[in-house]
């Protein structure tokens, strides 16, 4: 079983620092990455541009929603109905681990990438998409935390009682992992939030500093630090998704 | 009627419970009997809860639960497909060591599992609150405060509004799981006597570690060791004239 652990981690990390290289190869060599040839900095594109944005900021105030509501839903199915399910909820628990733990600097990457240089109508799923990212895996984390912290004897006293599970879950669960439930989502929100500000700084740091035909690259010692971090947070989830699991 | 007496209402048949790989009860067979009191004592780890977990199918909650043998409850498999395990648990209730009372009022506590019986009319129900909190001997002591939180409850109290509700949810077996465990001196009395008066009413199982209580409360007494069933037949039997030297080292107290 220990050499399972170790090839799914190795696989998992193979395949994280993969798509990340791939992100930033894409980024750095990919067609249209210069500001000029897509027109952000001449002011009337750059005034569009900043519109259409702001306008997919707004948009993904829903998707915001939404992806929180729908992380609460799948963290009760997860936790309630597939927990005793062994393998099948471990992979799934550990992947949700991983998507968690990578931060949230370079989700903001991704995007500031499709929100600002490739922000266009029609991206709409692509944006989406990001947010979901961003904020998907860490709402399923911090209602796990908080399902996980109702008193099994709760539950015991009400299946004792002939409740089924879902009656289990509305008049006892959730009543009490409610509070915990409505705090990680407002760190998950929090953190979005930030994430969505520091895209509007670099967009307009870049706006300013960025010379006609500049061309906006990640240095080298940066894509360094990008690739340990997301080294170390594949490391973190698996310790973390081993422990919760075991 | 005589017939109904007699013929158990619980059938344990060579039942053998593991949780992973450890195997906590070995070979169990037993009868349980309509209207009477069956206390199982053991020392602590003898696999006495386990024993009544599986009774009403709480061991299900447990991913590493497997057991073998048979159950058989009115003549019937507790573990075949069709019995959904929420149905048994209205059944068979429990009492668990410590009081857990749900967030809500006294009355919603009780009336809880009459509604999961399907029971809505108010006036229903509230008869079944009253007669529940009666036979838990705590209706004169809270009917005034019926829609106050449980919290101000001593602990005894708690324990009694936990027996109230299982027997709103009108169960034909009831099973104790050390219910005085958690409580005080003065608290013992009154759930004893609760058992004596239940007992015309409802089968009961009541699992203990206390020798007299087992004793006192029972008309028929088994004694577990190390997951085995050790003996089981008449309390007076098993609590004077044991067959088997480990009963006998356990009730004088010479072990465990």
């Amino acid at each position: 079983m220990r050499v399972w652990h170790l090839a799914e981690l190795i696989f998992q990390s193979i395949a994280l620092i993969t798509l990340a290289v791939a992100f930033i190869l894409f980024w750095n060599f990919g067609k249209g990455m210069s500001f000029v040839e897509n027109g952000l900095l001449s002011d009337t594109a750059a005034t569009d541009s900043y519109a259409v944005l702001q306008e997919n900021l707004y948009r993904m105030i829903p998707v915001l929603l939404g992806s929180i509501l729908l992380s609460v839903a799948i963290t009760f199915y997860l936790e309630e109905y597939l927990a005793g399910t062994g393998w099948k909820y471990q992979i799934i628990a550990r992947q949700i681990a991983i998507l968690a733990s990578i931060p949230s600097l370079l989700y903001g990457l991704l995007g500031l990438y499709f929100f600002v240089f490739q922000s266009k109508k029609g991206s709409f799923f692509i944006h989406a998409l990001t947010v979901v990212l961003l904020v998907m895996p860490r709402t399923i984390q911090s209602t796990q935390m908080a399902i996980r912290g109702v008193d099994i004897s709760i539950r015991e006293a009400a299946f004792a009682l002939g409740a089924k599970r879902w009656r289990v879950i509305i008049d006892h669960v959730f009543p009490h992992a409610f509070s915990a439930i409505m705090s990680g989502i407002f760190t998950v929100i929090s953190r979005a939030l930030a994430v969505a500000a520091l895209i509007i700084v670099v967009y307009v740091w870049t706006k300013y500093t960025l010379q006609s035909g500049d061309t906006f690259y990640i240095p080298g010692s940066a894509i360094v630090l990008l690739l340990s971090s997301l080294l170390s947070s594949v490391f973190s989830s698996f310790l973390a998704a081993k422990t919760n699991c075991a | 009627m005589q017939s109904q007496k007699t013929d158990p209402i619980l059938h344990i048949h060579d039942l053998n419970v593991w949780y992973g790989k450890s195997q906590i009860l070995k070979n169990l067979t037993f009868d349980v009997l309509p209207r009477q009191v069956t206390a199982f004592i053991g020392p602590s780890n003898s696999g006495k809860t386990t024993l009544v977990r599986c009774l009403n199918r709480l061991n299900d909650l447990n991913v590493n639960f497997r057991h073998t043998g048979k159950i058989l409850y009115k003549g019937e498999n507790l573990y075949a497909l069709k019995l959904k395990a929420s149905k048994i648990a209205q059944q068979i209730g429990i009492v668990f060591q410590k009081p857990i009372p749900f967030r809500k009022s006294i009355y919603e506590n009780v009336v809880y599992s009459a509604r999961l019986r399907g029971i809505k009319q108010s006036d229903q129900l509230d008869t079944i609150v009253e007669e529940s909190l009666r036979k838990a001997q705590l209706w004169d002591e809270v009917y005034k405060d019926l829609h106050t939180s449980p919290d101000a409850l001593s602990n005894g109290q708690q324990q009694r509004l936990c027996i109230a509700r299982a027997l709103a949810g009108d169960p034909e077996i009831l099973i104790f799981d050390e219910p005085c465990e958690q409580l005080d001196a003065a608290e013992t009395p009154k759930l004893e006597a609760i058992v004596q008066n239940l007992k015309n009413y409802y089968t009961l199982i009541f699992v203990t570690n206390k020798r007299r209580q087992a004793a006192r409360v029972s008309d028929v007494a088994g004694f577990l060791y190390n997951g085995e069933l050790v003996e089981f037949g008449q309390t007076e039997q098993i609590f004077t004239n044991p067959i088997d030297k480990r009963t006998e080292n356990y009730v004088t107290g010479r072990l465990g």
